[in-house]
């Protein structure tokens, strides 16, 4: 029996047409690979790291409770920080201690030479008043002082001369170090 | 659908789309539906691994601060534990004006200076540092006011000489001083688990070993006394 095709020429499948599908059927079935081994590679790390997780956080509650045990050994070293950095901010403050080292030492190298009558023991300066019968001996005063080396400048502030006591003087000596 | 009439089999069959089309429609579409699969795939799935990357990162990070935490609790020298006293008493809770006192009028007996003008006055303190200024005239020998001075500092609780004036009085000589003394509350809270904790540095330990130079004040315990007995009978 003949078989007679009544659908149009137009509708003829064309040979370009036919190379096209399969082209992009070919690239159908690439992306549908491609799909699939994104899916599988996304599930199998999701899930390898999900366990990595799990190792990790169990390790993590062993640690916490292991530092819940040394919790006391905690307190004390957080205070004793602590403590130690307060006691520091007081330690950084200026203080009288090395004026009254030096003076100890001025006292020592102009001996009983002189009469001390006042001292101010100031951070960085000390300032003295004395009196001396002569000016030998308070040639000898002032050239120990001198030569002590304990200050940086020496000032002489006041100066006077009374009979009945002698030279009265007053220094002022700064950067007192031993 | 086919159907026959005068030996003749006629095709009916067929769409109103055209087949060539059709043969590239079908596959573009599979393409486009699968494409667009593959980008929410890898987008949400990168994402997801992106998440769960720094989630992990962070607990591993968690878990080396930890260990090193536990590792330095547990080398901790108990010696230098054993100075939290010694801390706390170089650096009391409380207002220490009243130690500090008894202090230096402890040293001053020990040094043989007469103490005398005791007075109080606030010392502006910083970061939660509370202190005192206690002002007083020592009168004694020139030699024995010096090395009372020079002690002045090895005392606890910590205190700072601010000022000195010495003067002569009759062969004597009264230093005017000024001694500040501080102190600072204890710290309320420890520091989160996942924080670092440092081990005490050298200069720490060395700080910490001066204070445990320090004289500390001497304090009294006082125990409950007895119960008192029954009262004697009189009459026997």
């Amino acid at each position: 029996m003949r078989e007679i095709n009544l659908l149009p020429d137009s509708f003829k499948v064309k040979g370009s047409a036919v190379k096209l599908g399969k082209t992009l059927n070919k690239v159908a079935t690439v992306v549908f690979v491609t799909l699939l081994m994104s899916v599988i590679v996304s599930v199998g790390t999701f899930f390898l790291f999900s366990r990595k997780l799990s190792d990790v956080t169990s390790e993590q509650n062993q640690l916490k409770t292991q530092i819940k045990a040394l919790e006391e050994t905690e307190q004390r070293l957080v205070l004793v920080k602590d403590r130690l950095e307060k006691v520091g901010e007081v330690y950084a403050k200026d203080t009288s201690s090395e004026e009254v080292i030096t003076f100890e030492s001025l006292i020592a190298s102009i001996g009983g030479q002189v009469t001390l009558d006042t001292a101010n023991l100031l951070t960085g300066s000390i300032s003295i008043s004395f009196t001396a019968e002569n000016t030998s001996v308070l040639n000898g005063v002032i050239d120990n002082i001198i030569g002590s080396g304990l200050f940086e400048s020496i000032e002489l502030t006041s100066f006077t001369y009374a009979p009945e006591k002698g030279y009265e003087v007053e220094l002022l000596m700064i950067g007192g170090s031993l | 659908m086919k159907f026959e009439a005068f030996g003749v089999s006629i095709n009916t069959k067929g769409s109103i789309i055209n087949p060539n089309i059709k043969l590239v429609a079908y596959p573009g579409f599979a393409i486009a539906i699968l494409t667009i699969l593959l980008f929410l795939t890898i987008s949400t799935g990168f994402s997801r691994i992106q998440t769960q990357t720094e989630t992990l990162r962070a607990a591993e990070s968690d878990v080396s601060v930890l260990a090193t935490k536990v590792e330095i609790l547990r080398e901790i020298s108990a010696g230098i534990l054993g100075h939290t006293d010694t801390s706390i008493m170089a650096m009391p809770e409380k207002n220490s004006g009243l130690w500090t006192l008894w202090q230096i009028k402890s040293l001053a007996q020990t040094h043989e200076v007469e103490i005398s003008s005791i007075g109080f006055g606030s010392q502006a303190g910083q970061s939660g540092l509370g202190g005192v200024s206690i002002t007083f005239d020592a009168r004694g020998n020139i030699n024995s006011i010096i090395n009372y001075l020079k002690d002045v500092e090895t005392l606890a609780p910590v205190m700072i000489l601010d000022v000195v004036g010495l003067s002569s009085d009759g062969g004597e000589f009264i230093a005017s001083t000024a001694v500040a003394t501080h102190w600072a509350s204890l710290p309320t809270k420890l520091p989160p688990l996942t924080q670092p904790i440092t081990r005490l540095s050298q200069s720490e330990e060395d700080l910490l070993n001066r204070l445990g130079r320090l004289n500390r004040p001497e304090f009294t315990t006082l125990f409950p006394t007895e119960e008192p007995s029954g009262r004697d009978d009189p009459f026997n």
